[in-house]
């Protein structure tokens, strides 16, 4: 077939019911609205709303170390949580920057070698986050028990305090290890998520295909 | 200008050139069950954009533009795409049911087995923009454009023959 044929054909293809309904349901829905969001407007504002969250968090912890200053156990794990949760933010806040500058007037390399940087970001902070997060729980063992107006130290005792945090530490090299082997076999929808990120696959999709779009800028 | 007046003029643009959703949508989304939620996404867009866009420049190009960035897009975020509809087409022999003309059927077929971004030179070119366009609207040079492009051709020429000598 020649090149004016597929031209002739591919004029041919006019908008079939299902488009001019669509079309027709987007405008009849979003037409005289500005503040219509798209996924990435949705992607924006989760991050938003993840790193206030985490903020809020960081003032009660604070405030919790505050209360709690005459128990250096309380004070460390509160400290550990919070420095924990303002290092997640700083990663978010770069994100939410990052996601604020896509704009998609831009030309179509620029623009998808931008998002698929953001992805790859966005992979490596949730392998980063789903793999130390079983660290956590002994720190916030310890913090809500005070919470409940106990001492976690006095009542459990620091060797049990220790064991958890031991078998926290346990549970995410036991986690990345069931990510690595079955990342693929699962049909959850989550559970598959979980396992490409943990496993830092989803990272190294992202990574590839910033290289193959770089490929693509090449005059080859 | 009010936002009705913008309104009115960006319907009757989004209107008449409606194809252009459509075919950017065919040749991205194999799924019928997803396309309508990539086409009110591609809409959104336009209309979030519409505010700064240059009337010197046509607003087809513009269209394509936002369109195939959204597109590429849409189906490469995480979980997006559900294989199970997409499975579900194909069962039920759906996924490009509404194509008339058999040309257009096979070439949507080769079209969809073409990276991303070779997609979007093929869509354009098929839509009769100039390899300076192309080259503005993907951000690669024109003689890289030119490069490419003449690949794809030669590709989609040998997949299409394999495909009609195959029903024959």
């Amino acid at each position: 077939m020649e090149r004016d044929d597929l031209r002739e054909a591919w004029a041919s293809l006019q908008p079939d019911a299902a488009t001019q309904a669509a079309v027709e349901r987007a405008l009849a829905r979003h037409s005289l609205r500005r503040g219509m969001q798209t996924a990435l407007d949705g992607e924006r504002r989760r991050t938003l709303l993840e790193i206030a969250g985490n903020y809020v968090v960081v003032i009660a912890l604070g405030s919790f170390a505050a209360d709690h200053a005459h128990r250096p156990a309380d004070v460390v794990s509160a400290g550990i949580l919070g420095v924990a949760l303002i290092a997640l933010n700083v990663a978010l806040i770069g994100l939410a920057v990052a996601l604020k500058g896509i704009d998609y007037e831009t030309p179509l390399l620029p623009l998808q070698a931008s998002i698929e940087t953001i992805r790859a970001r966005r992979a490596k902070l949730t392998a980063t986050v789903l793999a130390l997060a079983p660290l956590a729980w002994a720190p916030l063992l310890v913090v809500l028990v005070s919470l409940a107006g106990g001492d976690a130290i006095a009542l459990l005792g620091p060797a049990y305090i220790a064991a958890n945090a031991a078998f926290g530490a346990g549970v995410a090299i036991a986690a990345w290890l069931l990510a690595r082997r079955y990342r693929g076999r699962v049909r959850s929808p989550w559970l598959s998520w979980a396992s490409n990120a943990l496993s830092g696959q989803a990272y190294r999709e992202a990574l590839e295909r910033l290289a193959s779009l770089e490929r693509f800028r090449e005059v080859a | 200008m009010s936002v009705q007046t913008d309104s009115a003029a960006f319907t009757e643009a989004l209107r008449r050139h409606a194809a252009i959703l459509h075919k950017v949508a065919r040749a991205y989304c194999p799924s019928r069950a997803d396309r309508p939620d990539l086409i009110q996404e591609m809409t959104i867009a336009l209309w979030k954009s519409y505010s700064r866009y240059d009337p010197s420049r046509t607003f087809s190009s513009w269209m394509y533009r936002i369109a195939l960035n959204v597109a590429i897009s849409f189906f490469r975020r995480e979980g997006r795409h559900d294989w199970r509809f997409a499975e579900l087409d194909e069962a039920a022999g759906v996924a490009d049911a509404g194509a008339v003309d058999p040309r257009v059927a096979t070439l949507l077929e080769c079209i969809d087995e073409l990276d991303p971004l070779d997609k979007a030179l093929m869509l354009l070119q098929l839509d009769g923009y100039s390899q300076a366009e192309i080259a503005d609207t993907v951000g690669i040079t024109a003689t890289n454009t030119a490069t490419k492009l003449s690949r794809i051709r030669a590709r989609l020429r040998i997949m299409m023959g394999e495909k009609t000598d195959g029903t024959r």
